[in-house]
């Protein structure tokens, strides 16, 4: 037995055990909190906006419907753009305690939070009795993202997760690496490791979409810090960026919110969504929104079934999420040492000839193993839950 | 330590992981691949320099990825960066 984890009603299988508190607007987020602060094993998430668009109805039910969750109480106001009941009924698809609550129905923040915390207090403990199950590190996803970069990221840090990769992937694991437009020039390479040419063609195609985005808004994703700091052209920086994963055939693209069909390698292109779900349209609306920054990286690769993500930073980053642990991996020895409370792998041990790529990748192997098993991230550990 | 890294054998460029100075003679390894450059000009860290010649319209290769084109002859030891290497996005 490699992973001792927790067996969900459709046959996934999680490393963790949370309860998911999902806000549905921002003027029910504070009655989430009262709840999580109530009930232990609880995790607050949600969507502030009160006007939604597809990707936040996929980013709740995909996290909703995480095997890292073992039960969901959604905590709607009552008169939001968000259908709480579609969201409700999607996630109670996966078969897992599902419960809907409505500031408006309840009367107030404080009858929510109290009718909230009895219900959530149920389904954390029957959370707690959820049957263990063996799993191995083939039933294991684990995602990759980069922020916070600097020039180590791509010379240490980056290819340690892409050795780890390997590693992975050759147990039969699944490996899902993310943006695109940070992949401009590899697309060659990249679509040459496909594992059929309609999955090169889709690569080059995705990759090529952003390359067009790019020149439309005159912008490449290069900005003069990392141009000062040694990378001269994004080309430059997506071959740092495409180390992160290794050298394994490419499977597929996975689309906001799509699971892997199979085992391996994959690649994230959360800019479109996966699929229409039935009853989204009534409400959705074209207003392009999106949490900005690498959080968002991080959760659309959990939405595709990431159980942990590997993230890889230089100058320091100390996000993490509330539904799967988030490694983090720092290819500067110096930041390192001055970001040590949330740094879990110090890849910056290439930087400084102590260790090599292969040793690091070997390193983040075994801490993948440990966190599977329960070990806590830096982030899990100081609550670091972002969304 | 290791004063550069070469990342691919197909490279043509180093990468410095210590500041370096002109005149300092550094050696890369990977492999049974060796080179041993004197650099022309200070390098910072993380920045590139020259393992082989290159010639203008050239493709530079790190990670054994064409990185953009070299926009003038860029000879052993040289700085590679903006100012004679460009994207070819």
């Amino acid at each position: 037995m490699e992973i001792l984890g927790y067996a969900r009603p459709d046959g996934r299988v999680g490393i963790r055990n949370h309860v998911a508190i999902i806000y549905t607007v921002q003027c029910a987020q504070l009655a989430a909190e009262k709840i999580a602060r109530a009930v232990k094993g609880t995790q607050v998430l949600g969507w502030p906006g009160c006007f939604v668009n597809e990707r936040s109805f996929q980013k709740l039910i995909s996290l909703g419907q995480h095997p890292n969750v073992a039960a969901v109480l959604v905590v709607g106001l009552g008169c939001e753009h968000m259908d709480y009941h579609l969201v409700r009924d999607e996630i109670a698809k996966s078969g897992k305690p599902t419960e809907l609550i409505l500031v408006q129905e309840e009367g107030g923040t404080l009858k929510t939070a109290e009718k909230g915390a009895r219900i959530a207090e149920r389904l954390s403990q029957y959370a707690s009795t959820v049957p263990r199950q063996e799993m191995s590190l083939s039933d294991l996803i684990v995602g990759a993202e980069c922020g916070g970069s600097d020039a180590t990221s791509g010379l240490a840090a980056n290819p340690s997760v892409g050795a780890f990769a390997d590693l992975l992937v050759g147990r039969g694991g699944t490996m899902i690496v993310e943006e695109p437009s940070e992949l401009l020039g590899c697309e060659e390479a990249l679509a040459e490791r496909a594992i059929s040419p309609e999955v090169g063609r889709e690569v080059i195609e995705t990759i090529r979409a952003c390359q067009a985005e790019g020149h439309q808004v005159g912008q490449f994703s290069i900005g003069p810090g990392n141009v000062e700091g040694g990378l001269t052209t994004i080309e430059e920086k997506s071959a740092g960026a495409l180390a992160k994963s290794g050298t394994s055939p490419l499977m597929g693209v996975l689309r906001a919110g799509e699971l892997p069909p199979g085992k391996g390698l994959y690649l994230l292109s959360a800019d479109r969504v996966a699929k229409k779900i039935p009853g989204v349209e009534k409400r959705a609306t074209n207003v392009p929104m999106d949490q900005g920054g690498d959080p968002k990286g991080v959760v659309w690769l959990i939405a595709s079934g990431a159980h942990i993500v590997l993230f890889t930073t230089g100058r320091g980053n100390p996000a993490g999420c509330a539904v799967s642990p988030v490694i983090k991996i720092c290819g500067n020895p110096l930041t390192y040492r001055r970001m040590e409370d949330n740094m879990d792998i110090n890849a910056g041990a290439i930087i400084e000839g102590e260790k090599t790529v292969a040793e690091v990748g070997r390193q983040i192997f075994d801490e993948v193993l440990a966190v599977a098993n329960g070990k806590l991230t830096k982030a899990e550990l100081l609550g670091h839950d972002e969304y | 330590m290791a004063r550069a890294i070469l990342l691919h054998k197909k490279d043509n460029v180093a990468t410095a992981l210590t500041p370096v100075a002109a005149g300092e003679d550094v050696e890369v390894t990977l492999e049974d691949v060796r080179y041993r450059v004197r650099v022309r000009q200070d390098i910072p860290f993380a920045h590139k320099f020259a393992l082989a010649p290159i010639a203008a319209g050239d493709f530079v290769f790190k990670y054994g990825l064409p990185i953009g084109k070299a926009t003038q002859p860029i000879g052993v030891g040289e700085h590679v960066h903006s100012h004679n290497l460009v994207t070819n996005k």
